[in-house]
């Protein structure tokens, strides 16, 4: 039964990871994707990883895809075809791909092999439950626990600032961006962010109708 | 352990079964009249402005990847979770300063005007 499961899941894997790089449409590229991960979760599951099965298709295949779906959105989907151009970038991918290509072979010849004929990690009770993994959270992987919270950090001020940079560069605020955001801890906790729409709703003391900042906040281009 | 999953398989089996058996009826059994405005996107209202090329703000983006990253929080806060009473301060200390760094990073995406729609 297990065996089933895991050549169904499998052939769903492979499938999925193969739909991506051959279909010419993004749009179903990203679909492939989200069938590749989908099956990636039940392959998680059958190696008894519960939580990590459940964070795989709650945050991947639910939000990353919908990340993609938009990054796809954004650059353009069916006129601009995602096809190579030019033989320079042939080269490099087929450069690249042979490298992936070595470093699998030396992955699967070096360990993969040699497990073929053992039976595995032991499995002990309540391993990948979520209690199991709070636990070497507070523990064994305390630190990157911390770190982790750090780097979702930067990403949410990262996203930002490209975001930032991306939707209008006559920003009358642009130049200050490249470095580092303009914008302090105290001026943060005081409430005056001198940008957009946030001194705007402040109220910056002009007597204007809510269609006239509508405007005016339009035209400015926003954050 | 595939045991326990049993009925979660059977339910998704079932529910192919049945989509698919009626998708396939439908397409094998169903009448095919086609008219132009059948095949129109819309069927009243306005006509669609949309055009294939065209592209989505870059508002989208910054939504779904702000969603991605307390999706992320919430992920990490279960297991603490479970472990609280076993932990006890030592686990809402390291989950205090856990938020507290999102909270920095919701207070910044807030004030740079980012949740607000545009």
């Amino acid at each position: 039964m297990s065996s089933v499961v895991f050549f169904v899941a499998a052939i769903g894997v492979l499938a999925g990871a193969i739909g991506v790089v051959v279909l010419a449409n993004p749009f179903y590229s990203v679909l492939a994707l989200v069938a590749h991960l989908i099956s990636l979760a039940a392959l998680f599951l059958l190696l008894r990883a519960e939580f990590v099965a459940a964070a795989q298709v709650v945050v991947y295949a639910g939000a990353v895809m919908v990340l993609y779906v938009f990054v796809v959105a954004y650059v353009g989907g069916q006129d601009q075809p995602v096809r190579s151009s030019g033989p320079g970038l042939r080269l490099i991918a087929a450069l690249f791909g042979a490298a992936l290509l070595c470093e699998l072979w030396i992955a699967v010849i070096g360990s993969s092999l040699k497990s073929l004929t053992e039976h595995g990690a032991p499995y002990t009770p309540g391993f990948g439950s979520p209690s199991q993994i709070g636990q070497l959270l507070l523990t064994r992987f305390l630190e990157p626990f911390e770190v982790a919270s750090f780097l979702l950090l930067v990403a949410a001020v990262g996203a930002v600032i490209l975001a930032r940079r991306r939707r209008g560069l006559g920003d009358e605020d642009e130049e200050r961006l490249p470095g580092f955001p303009a914008i302090s801890v105290a001026e943060v906790l005081s409430g005056r962010v001198p940008t957009g729409s946030m001194a705007e709703a402040a109220g910056l003391g002009y007597e204007v109708g809510e269609s006239a900042a509508g405007t005016r906040r339009q035209a400015r281009g926003g954050w | 352990m595939l045991r326990s999953y049993l009925p979660a398989i059977v339910f998704i089996a079932l529910g192919a079964v049945v989509g698919g058996t009626f998708g396939v009826l439908n397409a094998v059994l169903g009448p095919r009249r086609v008219i132009k405005h059948k095949t129109d996107p819309y069927e009243c209202g306005l006509p669609s402005e949309v055009k294939r090329g065209f592209r989505f703000g870059i508002s989208f983006y910054l939504m779904a990847m702000l969603f991605i990253l307390f999706d992320i929080e919430v992920i990490f806060l279960y297991p603490i979770a479970v472990q609280l009473k076993a932990f006890g301060g030592f686990a809402l200390g390291e989950l205090i300063v856990f938020i507290a760094l999102l909270t920095v990073a919701l207070i910044y995406v807030w004030r740079r005007g980012a949740l607000e729609w545009k």
